[in-house]
Parts: structure tokens; sequence; C-alpha cells
């Protein structure tokens, strides 16, 4: 297998984000502790990918970014794929390294959402380029409205119900709670996620993702020190459409269409993944991917989720780090978090010997989805 | 009728009519339901393009298209992106099918629908309120 390697990996942590409120800024210094993280210099680094701030965009960012580290790759771009952007940059570096293209890249998201006057500001934005502004908008869907037409859609043919979407809220908190650098941490029960106010159709408070400042970067290289060095074992994606009206199919159409290519690209079935980073948007996001990667072995939702199956000590680890819905508002900690359970250094959210690991991205309204199989030395490829 | 002109709001969503698109706006305000039509494949697409997401004919017209349908999936969403919805929050918003085959967004009159629900667009309500409003079908007599 001549694929990439995610050789090193950085997340800011919370307390030193307040400090730097700059996205440009906090992506260079990630990347510096991920190149760090591989022991590389960042001068090795010759390609970078980064996903844009949402409230402070940059034409160039990718490029500003290499200006800030000092460095002179051949190449810099953003990546736009909604929230699916972190991962497809990982899919994107995969075929730079696997092509020879470039030997060492460096992937990262910075944002700075939290703040109350940014808190208000995302999400007008996000409201204001949801759906589409002629024939969508003037109904005044936010993108947790879309979101719960298709959990409601999804409902009404049986796949799932409120309590399934309930438990999936209460079990990633439960990972949460053991990340130091997870934003919410308190104890949360089913009751509380199902009496918590109601946003839109069957999703509530809870069963949408966070607004915070984050900030984490990848390293990826084509022939890394093994030993801490995880492979990418297979990459696939699904581009199906972009506003909820131009769904061609079924809403679960191109998840399942992603999950057969990526399993076929890694020569693994859905019971070889030992934990799984599932795109957290909101509860039925993960719903929906729980189903389409046939992580329920087809024995439906509830026996998955039945005895804290997802979260910690479960039969199937999901979003180990707490994810979107519980720790931080990007994909890309999706990534690091698998890094850390392939090469055992979890700590006290080790999920026992980790060996093949399923990272998705998702952005849209399940309109663009991207996966990857990694796997740890020693395992896989 | 003449007397209607006066009690017709904005259409929301009008404002970002392009010439591509305003056929579908003058059709509403006439009471009637007009998409456009491919003439190499006769898909209906909706919203309209510059060429047919199915064959990508470039030949595409506008046509009365039926204002039947079927509700796919529907919610109360209990905020929204617009100030001017906000008073009557919650509301429904319902994803609807329709029988020429385009997706559309709308608002159910009457309340929440359940899927399955077989809809028609109505004009009247549609030309009252700004929104596109689907209600229950009449059921065959």
């Amino acid at each position: 297998m001549s694929g990439g390697w995610i050789a090193g990996v950085a997340e800011l942590p919370r307390a030193e984000l307040d400090g730097v409120a700059d996205p440009i800024g906090a992506n260079a210094i990630a990347i510096a502790r991920a190149a760090d993280d591989a022991g590389l210099p960042v001068s090795s680094i010759d390609a970078v990918l980064t996903y844009d701030s949402l409230l402070h965009p940059h034409p160039m960012q990718a490029t500003k970014v290499c200006e800030y580290l000092g460095i002179t790759p051949s190449y810099a771009s953003t990546i736009g794929a909604g929230g699916a952007s972190p991962l497809f940059a990982v899919v994107v570096a995969d075929s730079l390294v696997r092509s020879g293209v470039a030997h060492t890249v460096a992937i990262a998201h910075s944002d700075f959402r939290a703040s109350s006057a940014s808190r208000s500001a995302v999400l007008e934005k996000m409201a204001a380029v949801v759906g589409n502004p002629e024939f969508e908008d003037p109904l005044g869907p936010i993108v947790p409205t879309l979101y719960a037409l298709v959990a409601e859609w999804l409902i009404a043919e049986g796949d799932l119900d409120r309590e399934d979407l309930a438990a999936i809220a209460v079990q990633t908190r439960q990972w949460a709670r053991l990340n130091p650098n997870a934003r919410f941490t308190d104890a949360l029960t089913d009751a509380e996620v199902l009496q918590a106010p109601v946003i839109a159709g069957p999703l509530g408070r809870f069963d949408c993702c966070l607004v915070t400042d984050f900030s984490g970067a990848l390293i990826m290289q084509a022939d890394p020190d093994p030993r801490r060095a995880v492979a990418i074992a297979g990459v696939a994606g699904a581009v199906s459409h972009e506003e909820i009206t131009q769904l061609p199919e079924h809403p679960m159409a191109p998840v399942r269409r992603t999950a057969e290519a990526v399993y076929r690209a890694a020569g693994v079935v859905p019971s070889d993944i030992d934990a799984a980073f599932l795109y957290d948007s909101f509860t039925a996001t993960v719903a929906a991917q729980l189903l389409g990667y046939g992580l329920d072995g087809g024995n439906g939702l509830k026996k998955l989720l039945c005895g804290n199956g997802i979260g910690p000590g479960g039969t199937l680890p999901v979003n180990t780090h707490g994810g979107l819905l519980s720790a931080s508002t990007s994909g890309i900690f999706h990534v690091v978090e698998a890094v850390r359970q392939l090469r055992g250094e979890a700590g006290e959210r080790q999920a026992g010997d980790v060996g093949t690991v399923l990272v998705t991205g998702v952005g849209g309204v399940l309109s663009h989805n991207c996966a990857a199989i990694l796997a740890g030395a020693g395992h896989g490829g | 009728m003449a007397a209607e002109a006066n009690d017709v709001v904005a259409l929301h969503g009008e404002e970002h009519a392009t010439d591509l698109s305003r056929p579908y706006w003058e059709a509403l305000r006439c009471g009637d339901f007009a998409l456009q039509r491919c003439r190499s494949c006769d898909s209906r697409q909706h919203y309209p393009r510059l060429l047919c997401r199915f064959c990508g004919g470039r030949q595409l017209e506008w046509a009365a298209a039926s204002r039947s349908g079927t509700v796919v999936t529907a919610v109360l969403t209990y905020r929204s992106s617009k100030k001017e919805l906000r008073s009557r929050l919650p509301y429904p918003v319902a994803l609807i099918r329709l029988a020429d085959g385009p997706l559309v967004l709308a608002a159910p009159a009457g309340g929440l629908m359940y899927p399955g629900s077989r809809v028609e667009i109505d004009s009247a309500e549609t030309l009252r309120s700004g929104l596109l409003v689907v209600a229950t079908a009449a059921q065959e007599g």
C-alpha cells in the first residue's frame, strides 16, 4: 500500500484559544505543533490545506497560513465542502501523497465562533447560506430545520426514533466527560435530552452541534516513522446535492454509496471497524451513518445503542472525544482522536486495542459524504 | 379578479428572481403553477437552470405544472431565519414531492401534515400569505 500516513496531530487547548482569536495564527501554530508531533521541521511541508473561517474568511487562507509560518510549499488551498471539509482535506492529501505530487501535507482548521458577538453572527451567517434564497429561505428554515426534515423522514420509515437520537447524545457526552478539552462535560440523561427545548421536529437542544472556538491540525506523509503514524487504508466520497430539495434520491443512498466504496477501497467490512468517528452535526447525522455504514450489523440502531453501545465500555466506541455534539465544532478532531486511539494514546478514553477505524465528514444536508478508513501500525494495509 | 390585486402581499423569494426564474413567479401571481421543462427529455426541474439537470439539454421552456403533490416529510420549526416569521413560531415546514417530479419546500395550511398526505398548491393562500402554501387535496368523490 502506497498511501498517506497521518504522522502528526495537534489540538490547541481551550484555555490557549482565548489568547489567539485569529484563525490564521491558530492554523499556523496548530500546524507547527502537529509537525513537532510528527518529528518534522515545518520547512518539510510541501502542501497546506485548510478549511476557511466561517466568520473571517480569507480568499487565500491557506496561502496566508504559509506566509505566517514562514514556509514556501508547492501547493496551498482551502477546501470548501461544508462540514466535510476537514475529512475531505484528508482525502485530497492522501491523493497528493499517493501520486507523489506532495510528500508532507499539513491540514488545519481553526475558527473563533463562541464569544457572544461571534456566536450570533455564526448562526446568522449559517442561516443566510442555508437553502436556496429564492425558493427555500423564504420559509425561514435554519440548518436544524433541514436536518429535522431528514430525521423525521427516517423516523417515519421506522429506521430510528427520538429515543435513539437521545441515546446518541447521551453516549457521546459520556466520552466528552473524559476529554479535558471538551466544551460540555456535565452528565446528561436521556430524559434531559428528550425534554430539552425543541429546535425543529425531533431535534432538541442536545441533538444539535455546538458553536465553539477550536484549532486543530494534521500532518500527512508518504513515508513516516511508522511507530506513531497511522495509515490511510482507503478513502471514498459521494456528492449528492447541496440543498435539500435537490436530493436526487433517498437521503440514505449517498451514505450507503460512500460506505460501500470506502470498505471496498480499504478491503474491510463493517465488523472490522473497532471505533468510528462519525461527523455529528446532529444526532440524526450519526444515526444515518451508523445505519448507512452498516455499523449496526443489520440489527438496527436500538440493539447497537442499548447498554451504552457507542459510549465508554460499549461494543462500538463512537466519537470518543465527544464530537461536535459535546466537544468542539470541527470534524478535524474526529481525525485527531482517531489517530490517538490507533496509537493507544487516548488515555482515559482509550477504547482497548483499536486497529481499524472509520472516520467520516458530512457537508450540507447529508449532501456531501466522505470517509476514510485508518489503520494503526501492525493492522490493515 | 381585479379586487384580489389589493390583497396580494409580496411573494417572499421573488426579490431574488432573475430573468431565468421570473416565469415561475408570474405564474404564481396569476394563480397558476409552472415549472421549467426540458424539451429533450420532458423532465421538470426546480429550481430553474440554464441546462437540464437530468439530460444536460439546453432547450428549456416553462410549462403549466400539476399542483398535486405528496408530503414526504414535515416538521414544526421552533426557530426561524426570517425575522418576519418569528411571530408565527412554531410553524410547520413541509418537503413536498410534486406530481411532476421536483421536491419543494412549502408551508402546509392548517398545521403539520403526515408523510404520504396528498396535497395541492393553494394559489389563493400563497398569494395571501406570500409563502408557497399547500393544502390537503380534496378527496376523490
